[in-house]
């Protein structure tokens, strides 16, 4: 996270004034309140945060948010925010999205961008459906659900964010429930604070396409991680990845460790290559010159 | 008559030098102060496997690869036939091949009238008779090309004695030794006709195309790329790899090409300049994020090395079939530029200004290069970098972002005169605004409006306009301004054009070419100017379904395009100068076969 010095902010702050297109009772709702307590929480400058988006129900975010947002095309946000912190270091980068843009279209990204470590705060929330597009399957919907495109219910086993999360090296893995937004909001200030690549399970019901009682489901399976957990125990963390959500729904910090991020890879680099510098265009087309002397003296 | 120019092509197996040797006659002819081109060739295997070269050296600037060939030496016919038909000897060529080569006279892949004439020269045995390894027999190649053209060899020498410097004097002087047996054994084919005078121009450079678009991308201010390897781009990359970081900049290989685009619109929506680069099926693959940087209105520069499709296709050999996909591509009217590159320093000049374009008109701009123009060394003067200009992109000034209504957001996307408004960088203290794929209205806001789309497509497309006007720079125009005939051509064809109509011209024939490096928005009023009195205009191009003729027709209007004549093929090999008289004609007045 850069550091920021702006004057005290509040939720209202962080607060876009367009309308969301969410359904009444979306879980969604709550995510983007749990978002505005967090920014107003660390007290992050609006004009050094973007937020970046795919597409889907819960990509309609950024519009809602007042940072430098960009809701973009599906399944391309996490390349997308790599792009800009890599461009700009010294901004906090975020990305929100859903199951459907980053575990089916964009999953191949997911696995890079959590194996490259890069600072940035992945907030995915997950309802186990396509809402957009009106109810079709989704990778975590569970199996046998019946959907507009799984009439007889869905013959696919369930993708699992969080053990791929963890197979894939991210730094900072925890779970959270749009129905929470205490918790939720601790959880996403605490992700953005992560030095390192942050993602967060947001497990946000769809009222419309997975039914109202879905709210009173995922509160019956929700518990907080037991007392003693260590988020720092790979074990541990592999134990609460490999839960069946469909009977226990553990939220709080999973995992957690500190390694150097993509863009300290990037600096290194740089030192490197600058060691015999500074470099001019000159010396780049003397280089194609064969033995000009100004490169032969280059030691 | 005495030739201001020579073409040798020579071919063999993984390991036999050949184009080591290609290079090293390179390297001697620039340091001698000529000009040359260099064009390689494999066979599919990833390491070792046949090879080729075709190489020309010059007095004066080289425009085309050259179609007859001066010398042809073949280490053995197996591996020549593979490349017979990119390198074709005729009477006048000197044919060498190995002595060793045991194929039967019936078997070798040269026409009747030629068998004869080849002279066998025991390269091998040369080689390890001097420098006591087979290794060296292409340094016995060169020896041969040396003696046969009359070519002096102290360069070689002196590249010889650097080359193996680290091996010691030794080696130094048993290569030095087997070039000069190679010299001597060619020396009684001496061809007399050949002279080539070194230009007296200072030091030259050699360039391949590939590396001269990553400088040009670098000159021009990029400080980010990301992409994907494919062949035949990824040179691009690995020199902004090496080069970019030196001067703070940042490569990143991207886990696909979706990704790689995607990397560098969110590098250059935050304020650097950026691009992606790929070949025909990583292009196809970034459609969807062409559209995006379009309708966002992001600079961007997309760059394609054009190989043989559709698919896999060939992808070590040349094609024009991506133009209409460039203009075209990605779907829904999405306002754009498209820009070719004709030879290899246009890969430096074209980038600069491919970027300076996306800068100043925030807009995805396509720089289609193709694998000839981007595999192949050329011999050329330096470039004249204090010709180089850059342009930034237009940025709101601070009054103008304190003056913003935060309720709303900054008014990314204002209507101005010109169609571009200021872009604010994230950062930018009042500048925060909501970007999006989505159609949207000044600051972003989602809308679905006809009245509402129908405007901001207006603008997205209007601010394009003055593009042709401000780089008119971008079109090449050249013969007889009293010509009759013409030939149209966009790429990597333009060095055969240019020859051809120097051809014409040296038989009576007045002719004009004109090849536009601005494919769109097409500066159709330029274009119409260059063609003006022009009876014929033959449209040449390596497309089987002729894009650029299709094209065209569509931009010009019926009058002009009534005079066009059709020649096309599929690629797989750069137009040749000869090809292009064939299809024109003696008189220039040929009709296209169909």
């Amino acid at each position: 996270m850069a550091h920021q010095a702006v004057a005290r902010l509040s939720i209202k702050d962080y607060k876009a004034d367009l309308k969301p297109v969410w359904c009444p009772g979306c879980g969604d709702f709550g995510v983007a309140a749990s978002v505005y307590q967090a920014l107003a929480k660390l007290n992050l400058d609006p004009d050094n945060t973007v937020l970046v988006s795919g597409i889907g129900c819960s990509s309609r975010l950024p519009g809602y948010v007042n940072t430098y947002s960009f809701n973009t095309i599906h399944g391309r946000a996490l390349p997308i925010a790599t792009g800009v912190k890599l461009a700009n270091p010294g901004l906090t980068v975020l990305v929100a999205g859903g199951d459907g843009d980053g575990f089916a279209i964009g999953t191949s990204h997911f696995v890079h961008t959590a194996r490259r470590n890069i600072d940035i705060t992945y907030v995915c929330m997950d309802n186990g459906i396509y809402g957009l597009t009106k109810g079709q399957v989704s990778p975590t919907s569970p199996h046998d659900l019946v959907t507009k495109t799984s009439s007889y219910g869905n013959i696919e086993a369930p993708m699992n964010p969080v053990l791929m999360a963890l197979t894939c090296g991210a730094t900072f893995i925890a779970r959270a429930f749009s129905g929470d937004p205490k918790h939720s909001q601790e959880i996403i200030a605490a992700a953005i604070t992560h030095r390192g690549f942050s993602f967060v399970h947001m497990v946000s019901p769809c009222v419309t396409y997975r039914g109202r009682e879905q709210f009173d489901i995922v509160r019956e399976r929700i518990r907080a991680l037991a007392e003693g957990f260590d988020p720092s125990n790979r074990d541990q963390a592999r134990a609460v990845a490999f839960e069946d959500t469909e009977q226990v729904i553990s939220l709080g910090l999973i995992y957690r460790e500190e390694r150097a991020t993509f863009e300290d890879g990037h600096d290194r680099a740089r030192r490197k290559a600058q060691a015999r510098g500074p470099f001019t265009y000159d010396d780049l087309l003397h280089s194609f010159i064969p033995d000009h002397e100004a490169v032969a003296a280059r030691p | 008559m005495s030739r201001k120019d020579l073409v040798v092509g020579m071919a063999g197996a993984g390991g036999d030098g050949v184009v080591s040797a290609g290079e090293l006659a390179l390297n001697v002819a620039a340091q001698q102060g000529l000009f040359g081109m260099l064009v390689k060739s494999f066979g599919p295997q990833i390491r070792g496997g046949e090879s080729s070269i075709r190489l020309r050296l010059s007095s004066e600037p080289v425009l085309s690869q050259g179609d007859e060939l001066d010398v042809l030496i073949a280490f053995n016919w197996a591996d020549y036939a593979r490349f017979r038909s990119e390198l074709v000897p005729n009477a006048q060529t000197i044919i060498f091949v190995d002595e060793q080569d045991k194929t039967p006279e019936k078997d070798i892949p040269l026409a009747e009238a030629l068998k004869r004439a080849v002279r066998r020269i025991p390269f091998e045995q040369i080689a390890v008779e001097k420098a006591g390894t087979a290794l060296a027999k292409n340094i016995v190649a060169v020896g041969v090309l040396a003696g046969a053209l009359n070519l002096p060899t102290d360069g070689f020498v002196k590249a010889i004695g650097r080359r193996f410097a680290k091996k010691g004097e030794k080696v130094v002087a048993s290569n030095v030794a087997a070039l000069a047996a190679g010299a001597e054994v060619a020396a009684q084919y001496r061809r007399g006709d050949v002279r080539l005078v070194p230009a007296p121009s200072g030091p030259l450079m050699i360039v391949a195309g590939n590396d001269a678009t990553g400088f040009g991308a670098l000159a021009a201010g990029c400080r980010f790329i990301a992409s994907y390897p494919i062949t035949p781009q990824s040179e691009v990359m690995e020199y902004l790899n090496r080069e970019l970081p030196k001067f703070g900049g940042t490569m990143v290989q991207g886990e696909d090409e979706l990704a790689s685009i995607a990397m560098a619109i969110g590098a250059s929506y935050a304020g650097v300049k950026s691009m992606t680069a790929s070949s025909g099926p990583g292009i196809s693959l970034k459609q969807e994020a062409i559209g995006l940087a379009s309708i966002a209105e992001i600079p961007l520069v997309v760059l394609n090395v054009q190989r043989v499709g559709p698919s896999t296709g060939i992808p070590t050999k040349t094609e024009q079939g991506d133009l209409l996909q460039g203009i075209f591509g990605t779907h829904g009217d999405a306002s754009k530029v498209v820009v070719g590159t004709t030879d290899v320093e246009d890969c430096f000049w074209v980038t600069v200004d491919a970027f300076n374009i996306a800068e100043e008109y925030q807009t995805p701009v396509l720089v289609l290069s193709d694998q000839f123009v981007g595999h192949r060394t050329e011999i050329v003067r330096p470039f004249d970098l204090s010709k180089l200009t850059v342009r930034d992109r237009k940025k709101p000034t601070e009054e103008e972002l304190a003056a913003v209504d935060h309720r709303h957001g900054f008014a990314r996307f204002a209507d101005t005169d010109d169609g571009i408004s200021p872009m604010s960088i994230p950062g930018m203290p009042g500048g925060s605004y909501l970007n999006s794929g989505l159609e949207h209205d000044v600051v972003g806001a989602p809308l679905s409006g006809v009245a509402g789309h129908q405007k901001m497509t207006e603008k997205r497309w209007q601010k394009l306009d003055t593009v042709a006007d401000r780089y008119r720079h971008l079109m090449v125009v050249a013969g007889a301004r009293d010509a009759d005939v013409g030939i149209m051509a966009w790429g990597a064809c333009k060095g055969a054009v240019l020859e051809a109509v120097a051809a014409l011209e040296a038989s009576g024939v007045k002719a004009r070419a004109v090849v536009p490096r601005l494919l769109w928005p097409f500066p159709v009023a330029d274009v119409e100017a260059a063609l003006k009195g022009l009876r014929a205009i033959h449209v040449v191009e390596l497309s089987y379904s002729a894009q650029f003729h299709t094209f065209l027709k569509s931009q010009l209007s019926a009058e002009v395009a009534g005079r066009l004549v059709r020649h096309a093929r599929a690629g797989g090999a750069p137009l040749g100068v000869n090809e292009v008289l064939a299809w024109v004609g003696s008189d220039g007045r040929r009709a296209a076969a169909d």
